[in-house]
């Protein structure tokens, strides 16, 4: 047992969790930051940074022990060598699964912004409204002007590379300059503005630094190098991350105690006081159980976590778990479908390539359902344009001549375009995770149960975006196209989003407007769990905004 | 917490992983492999080491001359490869004697170069009816040597231009502007 007392205590040292470290430091309020994952130092911990293609013993490929014990890990197109060692194994943490759901978890401090591909992009007002227009889930509580202070905010600090594009449907931010785009991302670009008055190819607005400025020098962060190794860690901490940069940051203050390996099991709750008051740890490597006592918790364990730690936090007042008056925690579970995939080649161009490679890519914001249902279907998507011409590797040969072939670095492809859809699905009971009634995991702790599917709506934005796309690909003269549906489960997309969302009332939602539990209101909940709705976007700017802004009200109202 | 030791002794390994595998210290480096799945007596080594030094002969690379693939390949099949396909690589070479001597009337280690290269052209061209086995060794040398030279350090920075750092990125390039395109 332990008396350790702090103001505030946050669990989960991630993407969420060290922005409200950030925040409550530099205010001064001390602060526990608990972790069940081990400790992962900038620069000391990142053994494969700097690790060339030809130095790794399967030459980009994965051992088929690694693969067969890993076999959902495995599915994240970031699981490569080099990068598993910042992904939790499958046999980590095991889970129950009604429906198929792939769950990619980073268990360290950091979390999964080590390994995140630093997609930014801003929610609009079109996005907070979206459940109102299209008529489904409930009210966000917030509105876009709540949060764009709060983005700004977090842009300048975390650094965003992108392009005012003067969009409503996707407003501008603090940017640094853009990196190049491909000419067929210029030539798809110039088609699209030609074609339709609503829709748009911009750059991807992404979390790499293209011009440090004071503020980043300050986190001992430089420019971005094109290395696209990011998911090992970035020596140059060219990419945002919250071991580069917000951690340190908060360690610096002197205010912040960090302690990794620090599973907890729930947050403790005073049935005098009526508000939550420590939480319950087992110590990843022995076991041991220890409490920690805080003034305000926050809880930022990434959606899933986040939401089972409240479900497993039961007491005589909450015997469903914290904050559960409703039923609701767990339920109203969200995810971006990811599914549908639009490929070609693109005729042309023959005398251009690429020269390097570049961490980002083109994307086409929404441009359906912004005011009411106008489509079949309900809700947003938005598209993401990769686009590439690599190097043809002539390999029918055999003796000199196959060497002679391979030699030639004149070779190259045909352009190609892949467009992968981002499709917004629908809060619903049905979709939810709960924890499971008998099984364990190893420290005791309930396994989570998954209960999430795509429906009906999502396949219909999957045909109209098939259809939609097949145009815009005629009209760029693109040929070979093809339609792909991978069949993913859902959680590959890795945006889950939801358990305890947001919302005015406390008989639909869990949390209140600022991220307190309704009826607990020293009890934060900051990452995805809030989420009233999913729109379309790469969420994690949005939960660091939100991270902010509740660290910041709870500074505000302490004071008072 | 396996996950948590190997975090910390990831630098260890790496430092095996890049060897460069030279003719002289073949044996030595299949050694250090470890393969946990493949046993293969030096009669085969030196069967699969020589074909694909036929198929691809990477001594005549001048920079690359010392360089040999076949660890490399052994250490996919080993490690990488699934069990079944794993299987139909050692059935094809235990048995790529007797089935090439069936074909063409000599063993493969008896034949002379240009007999050994009429062969490996058959085979590219699937014009032998040989057995799935023995085209399972056929494609997987064949495919592993590529895979083999095209990451070497010397392939990678000669004809791909990499750079780790400082990278570049520019999207609209001529092609005649490419750093090695004027080489021979
Ligand atoms: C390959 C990949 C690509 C991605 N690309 C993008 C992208 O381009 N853009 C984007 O917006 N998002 C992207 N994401 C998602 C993004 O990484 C997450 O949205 C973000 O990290 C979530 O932040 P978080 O703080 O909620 O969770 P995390 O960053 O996962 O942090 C949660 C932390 O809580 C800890 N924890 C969990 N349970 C407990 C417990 N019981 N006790 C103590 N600690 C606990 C974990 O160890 C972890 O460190 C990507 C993710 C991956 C893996
Ligand atoms: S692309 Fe930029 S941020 Fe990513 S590893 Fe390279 S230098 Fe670092």
């Amino acid at each position: 047992m332990s008396d350790e007392r702090y103001e505030a205590i946050i669990i989960g040292a991630g993407m969420s969790g060290s922005w409200v470290a950030k925040e409550l430091c530099d205010k001064g309020i001390k602060t526990l930051m608990l972790d069940r994952g081990p400790d992962v130092k900038h620069l000391r911990d990142y053994p494969t940074a700097s690790k060339y293609p030809w130095e790794y013993e399967y030459r980009g490929a994965m051992s088929n022990e690694h693969t067969k014990a890993n076999p959902i890990a495995s599915r994240c197109y970031a699981y490569k060598d080099g990068a598993t060692h910042f992904f939790a194994e499958d046999s980590e943490h095991p889970y129950v699964q009604a429906k198929p759901f792939d769950w990619i978890k980073g268990y360290q401090v950091g979390g999964k912004s080590l390994l995140w591909a630093r997609q930014t992009q801003r929610w609009s007002q079109y996005d907070f409204s979206t459940p109102d227009t299209n008529g489904f889930g409930i009210s966000w509580p917030i509105s876009y002007k709540d949060i764009a202070p709060w983005y700004s905010h977090v842009e300048k600090f975390v650094g965003i590379s992108g392009e005012k594009d003067g969009l409503d449907v996707l407003p501008d931010g603090e940017f640094q300059p853009p990196k190049e785009i491909t000419v067929i991302d210029k030539h798809l670009r110039r088609v699209v503005k030609e074609n339709y008055s609503d829709r748009h190819v911009i750059y991807a607005r992404c979390a790499h630094l293209t011009d440090p400025q004071e503020i980043h020098r300050e986190q001992g962060r430089g420019q971005c190098q094109n290395r696209t190794v990011c998911e090992r860690g970035c020596p140059f901490g060219g990419y945002f991350s919250a071991n580069s940069s917000t951690i340190p940051w908060a360690q610096r203050t002197g205010n912040l105690t960090l302690k990794g390996d620090s599973v907890v099991h729930s947050v403790l709750y005073d049935e005098t006081t009526g508000k939550a008051n420590g939480v319950k740890v087992i110590d990843a490597n022995t076991k041991v159980e220890t409490m920690y006592y805080a003034d305000v918790i926050f809880l930022n364990a990434g959606s899933i976590n986040s939401t089972a730690i409240l479900l497993n936090s039961k007491s005589k007042r909450y015997p469903s778990g914290l904050g559960n008056d409703n039923g609701l925690l767990g339920k109203n579970f969200g995810f971006h479908n990811y599914r549908a995939r639009l490929s070609a080649t693109c005729p042309g161009f023959e005398d251009k390539v690429v020269d390097g490679r570049s961490p980002t890519n083109v994307y086409m914001p929404r441009y359906v359902n912004l005011n009411k249902d106008q489509e079949d279907f309900k809700g947003a998507y938005g598209v993401a344009i990769y686009t590439a011409r690599y190097r043809k590797q002539d390999v029918k040969s055999v003796g000199s001549d196959l060497v002679n072939d391979l030699m030639k670095p004149k070779n190259f492809k045909p352009w190609t375009i892949i467009s992968m859809i981002m499709g917004e699905t629908l809060p619903k009971e049905s979709n939810s995770i709960s924890l499971d009634s008998t099984q364990v995991d190893q420290y005791g702790i309930p396994l989570i149960k998954f209960d999430v599917g795509y429906d009906d709506n999502d396949e219909k934005m999957m045909e109209h975006f098939f259809q939609e796309w097949e145009e815009i690909y005629a009209k760029a003269g693109f040929t070979n196209i093809e339609r792909i549906d991978t069949g993913q489960a859902p959680g590959l997309d890795i945006h889950e989003m939801g358990g305890a969302r947001m919302g005015l009332d406390p008989k639909t939602s869990i949390l209140n407007a600022d991220n307190q539990v309704h009826s607990v209101d020293n009890l934060y909940v900051t990452d995805g769990a809030c989420m009233t709705s999913t729109s379309y976007q790469n969420p994690s700017l949005t939960y660091m905004a939100l991270a902010a802004r509740a660290a910041d009200h709870y500074f505000r109202r302490r004071k008072l | 917490m396996k996950r948590r030791k190997a975090l910390r002794n990831l630098v260890l390994f790496s430092l095996g992983a890049g060897l460069i595998y030279s003719c002289k210290d073949k044996y030595e480096a299949i050694k250090q492999l470890k393969l946990k799945n493949l046993q293969v007596e030096p009669y085969h080594l030196d069967l699969l080491d020589d074909l694909s030094k036929v198929i691809l002969p990477l001594h005549q690379i001048p920079e690359l001359k010392d360089h040999i693939a076949l660890p490399f390949i052994l250490n996919m099949v080993d490690k990488v490869y699934d069990s079944k396909d794993r299987q139909m690589f050692i059935d094809g070479y235990m048995t790529f004697d007797s089935e090439v001597m069936l074909l063409q009337g000599k063993k493969y280690s008896e034949m002379e170069i240009a007999d050994k290269q009429l062969l490996i052209t058959k085979l590219n061209e699937e014009k032998l009816v040989a057995s799935l086995e023995l085209y399972a060794v056929f494609n997987t040398v064949k495919a592993k040597s590529i895979q083999y030279l095209t990451n070497t350090e010397y392939y990678q920075r000669k004809i791909n231009n990499y750079e780790m750092a400082p990278g570049r990125f520019r999207g609209d390039v001529l092609l005649t502007e490419l750093k090695n395109m004027n080489d021979e």
